[in-house]
């Protein structure tokens, strides 16, 4: 038996992917949204898919296309290609919202509104707003009210939630 | 002088096919060996361990395996295709409460076997019902002109009209002249409805004028209309066209046509079903099935899995050439249609194991797969069972094969997305919902951002009108029929490690 991360339900062991919602049940099982899409662009079959270039070491394609990757699950959630986006938990806001509530934020100590997204250029910026248990770039914690730049294979933290960064 | 001690069916003693590896056909051995050994083995079988340990003795050894397979190709003896299989895990655990294990059967054409281009056999069977007016007809006349030129000279074509009724406006025929042609689709007039068993029942028996085993015969279906009372005629004539070894290509243009009753046909006759957005999609497609009809090795395969107590068939999906949740005939068979030069047809088994014993081997089920080749009159059968080794380790420890995952990774979308149409067909909007919100993240988990917008979309307008838009619904199910599994790689890799 295997506890979904996400969604609770109980899989028979030894399943990769969650009967009921499709999450990666094992923690070697690589979420890269970004990986055919490169294969197109590039022609490579599935030879070049199993050399793949560890991530520092690919060509990176600008498209401005950003996800965050909620740890320890890796579950994704795509920031909307819009200029500024809140992450916090709970439903009614006013502004643009990504609810982290499903993925334990209540648990790590995640703000109601913690942490600002913003989109300058090609760049995305993190902002805290001045929330109760902080907002960290790998593992330094950031001023609050201070926009600081952040790139993909960052992690930030968000109190105890923890969230890789990742773009196309 | 090695020759007389060659035995044509070293390949299959072994359960492999002539893609296989060192480590592979060691591993194979292996497992074999543990099995059959008169002293050792869990099933003892002295002749049966004698006829391993011969092939293994050529097989093993690089260059007696390239005698061997110099010798094979003299006698003109490779199979046309190869069949293998991958598990994942590659081991089951010693435990007695359930596990899970993944089987990908991966059948290809071999390059080794010599391949005669099979004489095409094809029919047309047009919808002309009135919304086929305008440029609808406009790219079938194309297309019908395009597949015209690309025929060879021993090759047939005929063409049927459809609407209440039905018009062979070009009987089956050897590549017709332009001229011909011209005056055959002249004849197609958009007016009535559409009553599809009709044309496929004109096109059925054109069909059969140059139907020879030494063909590959299929019947192109295009409708853009519902059909209605017809339906089990239709279902019927599927079912004669799969016994009879033909198949069906249905194609479906505009939001207007039965879904249901094209994909059902397909499944059945081993076919495929398409949707066409836009009129100028009919060339694209005819194109391709042209290219696949050239290039056909089998042009039917029937799969059967059966499996002793201890193990549950979950599912089986097809995840290449295309990406579709297999639902058994009511004979228990899976249809796997034809099987041409490229791509390989890759079906994954999703399996539930709950051992008994305390063994150290399990056969996890037996596969019988029956081809009917191009010129053969008997279909070939070929039967897969490999013994998996047990051993006592953790769960954390498993390896599973790179392909695997990619292919379990797929076939859960087929699955949430046939589950979110369940969902909207019994109006538990709440389900389909979920279901939609689950695709777009496993749809950017694959990578498509063009299906996950507009899943998206989809999901808004759930949940803002509680329906969905039947261009969006079929845009998302054909698209993600899609998501085969990439191309395959040149070489067989080995069973992880």
């Amino acid at each position: 038996m295997k506890s979904c991360p996400r969604c609770g339900y109980a899989n028979i062991s030894n399943t990769l992917f969650c009967d009921a919602c499709g999450t990666p049940l094992r923690d070697d099982i690589v979420v890269e949204p970004t990986r055919l899409y490169e294969e197109a662009v590039n022609g490579g079959g599935v030879d070049d898919f199993h050399r793949r270039a560890p991530p520092s070491e690919r060509t990176t394609l600008v498209t401005g296309q950003w996800a965050l990757i909620i740890l320890p699950q890796r579950h994704m959630v795509r920031l909307p290609e819009i200029p500024s986006i809140v992450l916090g938990r709970g439903h009614h806001h006013k502004d643009p919202f990504i609810d982290l509530e499903p993925y334990g934020a209540h648990v790590a100590g995640v703000s109601r509104r913690h942490a600002r997204l913003t989109r300058k250029g090609m760049g995305v910026y993190i902002e805290d707003l001045a929330s109760t248990n902080g907002t960290y770039v790998n593992r330094v914690r950031i001023p609050a009210h201070t926009p600081t730049p952040v790139q993909p294979g960052d992690v930030i933290k968000l109190g105890r939630l923890k969230i890789l960064i990742q773009s196309e | 002088m090695a020759a007389a001690t060659f035995r044509e069916d070293f390949y299959n003693q072994l359960g492999i096919s002539p893609r296989a590896d060192e480590t592979l056909i060691r591993r194979q051995y292996r497992r074999l060996a543990r099995l059959l050994h008169p002293d050792t083995g869990t099933q003892p079988d002295s002749a049966g361990f004698l006829s391993i340990q011969e092939a293994y003795d050529i097989l093993s050894d690089p260059i007696k395996r390239r005698e061997y397979d110099h010798w094979l190709r003299e006698k003109n003896l490779f199979p046309p295709f190869h069949a293998d299989i991958l598990h994942g895990p590659h081991v089951l655990r010693a435990t007695h409460s359930p596990q899970r294990l993944y089987m990908l059967l991966d059948l290809r054409a071999s390059k080794e076997a010599a391949n005669r281009p099979p004489i095409i056999n094809l029919v047309l069977v047009i919808d002309q019902s009135s919304s086929m007016r305008g440029e609808r007809l406009f790219q079938v006349r194309q297309a019908a002109r395009m597949v015209a030129e690309r025929l060879g000279a021993d090759d047939y074509l005929s063409i049927v009209a459809f609407n209440d009724w039905a018009d062979v406006v070009l009987p089956a025929q050897h590549r017709p002249s332009p001229t011909t042609l011209m005056e055959a689709l002249n004849k197609l007039q958009a007016t009535g409805g559409t009553e599809i068993a009709r044309g496929l029942e004109a096109g059925f028996a054109e069909a059969q004028k140059f139907h020879t085993p030494g063909s590959v015969t299929q019947i192109i279906l295009l409708t853009d209309g519902n059909t209605y009372g017809d339906e089990d005629r239709c279902i019927a004539l599927a079912h004669r066209a799969a016994m009879q070894n033909m198949s069906m290509t249905l194609l479906g243009i505009g939001t207007e046509w039965n879904d249901h009753l094209l994909d059902k046909m397909a499944d059945i006759s081993g076919g495929q079903s398409y949707f066409l957005r836009e009129p100028r999609d009919i060339l694209r497609v005819f194109e391709e099935q042209l290219k696949n009809l050239r290039t056909t090795i089998a042009s039917h395969m029937t799969l059967s899995i059966t499996t002793p107590d201890e193990s549950e068939l979950m599912n089986v999906y097809e995840v290449s050439p295309g990406l579709k949740r297999l639902a058994p005939q009511d004979d228990g068979t899976y249809v796997l249609g034809a099987l041409y030069n490229k791509p390989p047809r890759k079906v994954l088994i999703d399996l539930k194991i709950t051992l008994t014993g305390d063994q150290r081997l399990f056969i996890p089920c037996t596969l019988d797969i029956e081809a009917r080749l191009i010129g053969q009159t008997r279909p070939l059968p070929l039967r897969l069972a490999t013994p998996l080794n047990i051993e006592a380790i953790s769960e954390s420890k498993l390896d599973y094969p790179e392909e695997i995952i990619e292919a379990a990774r797929r076939a859960i979308v087929a699955r949430l997305q046939e589950q979110a149409w369940e969902a909207v067909s019994k109006g538990d909007v709440q389900q389909a919902e979920a279901n939609l919100a689950l695709l777009v993240d496993r749809f950017l988990e694959l990578g498509e951002r063009d299906l996950a917008q507009l899943a998206e979309k989809e999901l808004s307008r759930l949940r803002a009108t509680g329906e969905l838009s039947p261009e969006g619904t079929l845009e998302l199910k054909y698209g993600t029929r899609m998501l085969a599994l990439p191309a395959p790689p040149e070489h067989q890799s080995s069973e992880g490690a």
